[in-house]
C-alpha cells in the first residue's frame, strides 16, 4: 500500500489508515472521532450554517437575504456568532482529520522502509519537552480565541450586514447587504466628510502628541539619570504624579483650567504678563480651533510622559557604566555619549513600546471627547475640528450604528496595524538577537 | 499525540455544544386573551419615586394579586441596557419623551392601552409616536423665566425689553434656546412636528431669533461673553444669578432648590415672548412609565399602568414627589410653582418623539455656538439644517 493511498483514505475516514497499519487502538479512536464529528456536524453545525443566509421570496423581507428565518424566533445576532463558531469547529475537525492522515502516512512510511515504527506514545515521550510549553500556554490560546479572534471575525462579518439602529434582533432579522456599507462611505455626505475633515488632523494629532510625549519623557529621564542631580527620588515622585491621577479627572480639570474663567486666564497669564484679567480679552484656549489643537496636544504630552519617563529610567539603569567609561577614554563628551550609546540602547529596548504609544494616541478617544466640546466648528463643517477617526468611530457605536462603526474600525485598524507591523519589522523588535 | 488529540477533541465537543444551545428561545408572550392577572412585575424607577411606587404596588397587589417588585435604578442606565438586556430587565420603567420613537422603532417598548384622555394635550403628544401611545405621563418640566424679586418688580412683556446685562440664558444649547426660535415663528419639523422632511430651523423666523441671540452675545456684556464657552456657560449663568449680577435667567425647575439654598428671593413665570412677536414656546420634556416589549407579563403591566393613571393616584404622585404630573384633575394651588410650571408646559412645544429629533441636538448646538461666536446667523442655521437633513436621510 502506498503512503499516498493511506493518506487520502485516512483523510476521508480517520482511523482507517491506523487499522491498516495495525494500530488498532488508535484506529478505533479515529473511527469514534469520525462518528462524533459527523454527528455534531449534521445535527448542530449544519443547521446553524443553513440559517445564516436565508433568501426570502415572500413577506416583509422579500428579496433580501437574512440571518435566521423568523422574527422573534430566530435571533440573527446569536445565529451569526454561532455560525462563526461552527465554521471554526469545522476547520478544527478538518485539521484533526489531517493529523490522523499524517500520522498514518508516517507509520506507513516507516513500515514500507522497514524502519522501527515509532508509536505515538513513544513519540510523545520523546517530544515531551516540546509539548509541555504548548500545553501550558493552551488556556491562553483558548481565551485569545474566544475573546479576541471570534469578536474580530464577528465585527468583520457585521461590515456586510445592515446591523444598525433600529434593526435589533430578535424583533428584526439582520440582512446581508454586501458592500453597501463601503459604498456608503463614498456616497453618504456625513461619512464622506469624515475622511475629508478628520484624516489629516488624526495623523497630526497622533504624531505630534506621541512624539512630544516621548521626547519629554526621554529628556526628563536622561536628565534625572545624571549623577549630579540631587534629590532624585523626590523628582521622580513628582514626575509620576500626572500618571497617578485618573486621566479622566485631569482632563476635566484642564477643561476648566483653560476656559476663559479658568486659572490660566485669571491667574497664570496675568502673573506673567502683568496685565489684569479681563473677561473680554481672555484667550479661548479650547474654543478657537487651531489653539485648541495645540492645547490638546500639550495636555496629552503632559498626561503621557510619566509612562515614558519610567520606561526610559528603567532602561538607563540597565546600561553598564563601563560603556561610558570606555567612551570617556576615547574622548566622548556627554552629547556624543547620548547619541552613540544612550539613544541606541533606548531604541533597542523600547522601540516596540514607543510604537504602541502611537497606536494608543491614534485610538485615544477620552481627551478628544471631553476637550473637543467647547470648540467652535468652522461654518459648514460636519464634524468638530478636534474629532479624530477613532472618536467618530466611538460616536457611531454609541449611536448603535454597528454596521458603519464596524466598517470604520475595519478600515482604520487595517491602516494602523499595517503601520505598526512595518515599523516593528523595521526596528527588528522580533529578532531574538543578543544586544550586548 | 493521542493525549493531545483527546484534549482537542474534548474542546471541539464543548464548542459544538456551545453552538447548538440557545438556538430558538426567547419567544415572548403573544398576550393571551385571558384577563386573569397573576405572577409578578418588576418596576424600575429613580430613587425619588420608590416610596410612591411601593405604596402603589401594595395597593395594586391587594386589588389584583399581582406582586409588584420595585427596584431603584437610574433611568438612563435601564434604557441604555435595554437593547442587550431585553426581557431580563424591568417590566415597567421610566422613559423621557425624546426616547419614545427610538425605543418604539427598535420594538423595545410596547404601546400602553391606558386611556390618556385625562392628561394635558402636551403630555399626550409626548407619549405618542406613529399614532400609538407608549407611556403613562408621570412628570413634566420645561424652562422657566426665573427672576430675582428684589431686583425685578414684574415680568416684562418681552425679553427684549430687558437690558442685555440684566438677564442670562444658556442659548448655546438648543434645549434652552428652542423656545426662542418658536417665539419668532421658527419650528422644528413641519405639520406640528409630524413631518420630519420639513425643517423650519432656518426659516425667516428662526434667523430672526438667531440674530437676536447673536446680538446678546456680541453686546459686549461680560456675562454673555463668557457664556460663549458652552462648557462653562451653565455655571456662569447660575453664579451670576445667585450673586445678583443678573436680575433674571432662563432655567428649569430642577435649579430652584439651589436658589433657595443660596438665599435668592426668586419667583418664576412662563417665559415671556422674545421680542414681542409671538409666544415663547419652550421645549417641554415629559417622563412617563413604559412597558418592556419583551416583558413576560405584559397584561399585568398594562393593568398596573391603568391603575396608576387614575386621577387620585396621579394626585398621590404629586403629593409624594412634588413633581408636576400632567393629569388635568390634579389640584395645584393657585399661584404655586407647580401651577406656573404646568401653565408654562401648556404653552410649550413637546419635544418630538420621532427619532429624527435626536439628530437635531448636535448640529443646532454647533450652529448656536457659531452664532454666539459672531458667525453669520443665516449661514450657520443653513449649514445645521443641511446636516440634520442628511443625518435624517441616512437613518
Amino acid at each position: 500500500m502506498s503512503e499516498k493511498f493511506i493518506f487520502i483514505l485516512t483523510l476521508l475516514i480517520p482511523g482507517s489508515g491506523q487499522f491498516l497499519n495495525g494500530e488498532k487502538k488508535k484506529g478505533l479512536f479515529g473511527i469514534v472521532y469520525m462518528i462524533l464529528a459527523w454527528v455534531s456536524t449534521i445535527f448542530a453545525l449544519l443547521p446553524t450554517l443553513m440559517s445564516v443566509a436565508v433568501l426570502h421570496t415572500a413577506g416583509d423581507y422579500e428579496g433580501s437575504i437574512t440571518i435566521g428565518m423568523t422574527e422573534m424566533v430566530d435571533n440573527s445576532f446569536y445565529i451569526l456568532v454561532e455560525s462563526i463558531f461552527a465554521i471554526l469547529v469545522l476547520v478544527a475537525f478538518l485539521l484533526v482529520a489531517c493529523a490522523f492522515a499524517y500520522d498514518a502516512k508516517r507509520v506507513r512510511k516507516a513500515i514500507n522502509e522497514g524502519e522501527t515504527v515509532l508509536h505515538t506514545k513513544e513519540r510523545i515521550k520523546a517530544m515531551a519537552s516540546d509539548i509541555i510549553p504548548h500545553a501550558v500556554t493552551m488556556p491562553a490560546y483558548v481565551l485569545m480565541f474566544l475573546f479576541m479572534i471570534v469578536p474580530a471575525i464577528v465585527s468583520i462579518a457585521i461590515v456586510f450586514t445592515n446591523y444598525k439602529k433600529p434593526i435589533l434582533p430578535p424583533a428584526f432579522l439582520i440582512q446581508w447587504v454586501g458592500f453597501e456599507n463601503f459604498t456608503n462611505l463614498f456616497t453618504d455626505p456625513s461619512l464622506v466628510a469624515v475622511f475629508k475633515e478628520t484624516f489629516l488632523w488624526t495623523f497630526i494629532w497622533t504624531f505630534s502628541a506621541t512624539t512630544l510625549t516621548i521626547v519629554l519623557g526621554t529628556l526628563l529621564a536622561v536628565i534625572m539619570h545624571n549623577k549630579k542631580i540631587k534629590g532624585k527620588k523626590f523628582f521622580r515622585t513628582i514626575y509620576l504624579l500626572p500618571w497617578a491621577v485618573p486621566a479622566f479627572l485631569t482632563i476635566l480639570i484642564f477643561q476648566i483650567f483653560f476656559s476663559k474663567v479658568g486659572a490660566m486666564n485669571t491667574i497664570v497669564l496675568p502673573f506673567f504678563t502683568g496685565v489684569a484679567y479681563d473677561p473680554q480679552a481672555a484667550i479661548g484656549f479650547l474654543i478657537e480651533p487651531n489653539l485648541a489643537k495645540m492645547t490638546v496636544i500639550l495636555i496629552q504630552s503632559w498626561l503621557g510622559f510619566p509612562f515614558i519617563f519610567v520606561l526610559i529610567t528603567g532602561i538607563l539603569q540597565a546600561i553598564p557604566d563601563d560603556l561610558y567609561e570606555a567612551a570617556g577614554i576615547d574622548g566622548g563628551n556627554s552629547w556624543t555619549n547620548f547619541w552613540d550609546i544612550t539613544f541606541p540602547m533606548i531604541m533597542i529596548a523600547a522601540a516596540p513600546m514607543l510604537i504602541t504609544q502611537y497606536t494608543f494616541n491614534f485610538n485615544n478617544v477620552t481627551i478628544i471627547y471631553i476637550l473637543g466640546a467647547a470648540v467652535v466648528k468652522p461654518l459648514g463643517a460636519v464634524y468638530g475640528p478636534l474629532e479624530t477617526i477613532a472618536s467618530l468611530g466611538y460616536q457611531l457605536t454609541l449611536d448603535a450604528n454597528y454596521a458603519t462603526a464596524a466598517t470604520f474600525t475595519l478600515i482604520s485598524s487595517l491602516i494602523v496595524s499595517t503601520i505598526v507591523l512595518i515599523s516593528w519589522l523595521k526596528t527588528g523588535a522580533f529578532k531574538n538577537e543578543e544586544v550586548m | 499525540m493521542k493525549k493531545l488529540l483527546t484534549s482537542l477533541f474534548a474542546l471541539i465537543l464543548v464548542l459544538a455544544g456551545c453552538s447548538t444551545t440557545d438556538g430558538s428561545t426567547d419567544t415572548t408572550d403573544a398576550g393571551s386573551a385571558d384577563v386573569e392577572l397573576s405572577g409578578s412585575i418588576q418596576v424600575a424607577v429613580d430613587g425619588g419615586y420608590t416610596d410612591y411606587m411601593n405604596a402603589m404596588g401594595e395597593a395594586f397587589t391587594a386589588e389584583t394579586g399581582v406582586t409588584v417588585e420595585v427596584v431603584e435604578a437610574d433611568m438612563f442606565d435601564i434604557l441604555d441596557a435595554l437593547p442587550t438586556q431585553q426581557g431580563n430587565t424591568a417590566d415597567i420603567f421610566m422613559l423621557p419623551n425624546d426616547r419614545v420613537g427610538d425605543l418604539a422603532n427598535q420594538k423595545l417598548i410596547t404601546p400602553v392601552t391606558t386611556d390618556l384622555s385625562g392628561y394635558t394635550d402636551t403630555a399626550v403628544a409626548a407619549s405618542t409616536f406613529a399614532d400609538e401611545q407608549y407611556f403613562l405621563p408621570m412628570a413634566t418640566d420645561t424652562t422657566l423665566f426665573i427672576y430675582n424679586k428684589e431686583l425685578l418688580d414684574e415680568v416684562p412683556a418681552s425679553l427684549s425689553e430687558l437690558e442685555v446685562s440684566d438677564w442670562a440664558a444658556k442659548f448655546t444649547d438648543f434645549y434652552h434656546a428652542g423656545g426662542a426660535f418658536m417665539s419668532e415663528g421658527g419650528y422644528i419639523f413641519g405639520s406640528d412636528n409630524a413631518d420630519t422632511s420639513d425643517l423650519g430651523l432656518n426659516n425667516d423666523g428662526s434667523v430672526a431669533a438667531a440674530e437676536f441671540i447673536q446680538s446678546l452675545y456680541t453686546s459686549g456684556d461680560s456675562t454673555w461673553d463668557l457664556m460663549k464657552d458652552d462648557t462653562v456657560a451653565y455655571d456662569i449663568m447660575e453664579q451670576a444669578f445667585k450673586d445678583g449680577d443678573v436680575k433674571a435667567i432662563i432655567n428649569g425647575p430642577w435649579a430652584l432648590a439651589g436658589y433657595e439654598e443660596a438665599g435668592v428671593d426668586y419667583a418664576i413665570a412662563p417665559i415671556p415672548s422674545l421680542t414681542g412677536n409671538g409666544t415663547y414656546s419652550p421645549l417641554v420634556g415629559t417622563k412617563g412609565l413604559g412597558i418592556n416589549a419583551y416583558s413576560s407579563n405584559v397584561d399585568a403591566a398594562q393593568a398596573f399602568l391603568a391603575f396608576l393613571g387614575t386621577a387620585e393616584n396621579a394626585q398621590a404622585f404629586y403629593d409624594e414627589t412634588l413633581e408636576v404630573n400632567p393629569h388635568t384633575e390634579i389640584a395645584y394651588e393657585e399661584g404655586s410653582n407647580e401651577a406656573i410650571i404646568l401653565e408654562a408646559t401648556s404653552n410649550g412645544t413637546s419635544m418630538p418623539t420621532d427619532p429624527a429629533f435626536g439628530k437635531v441636538w448636535e448640529p443646532m448646538a454647533d450652529a448656536l455656538k457659531q452664532i454666539a461666536a459672531g458667525e453669520d446667523a443665516a449661514s450657520a442655521l443653513d449649514a445645521a439644517v443641511e446636516t440634520i437633513a442628511n443625518d435624517i436621510a441616512a437613518m
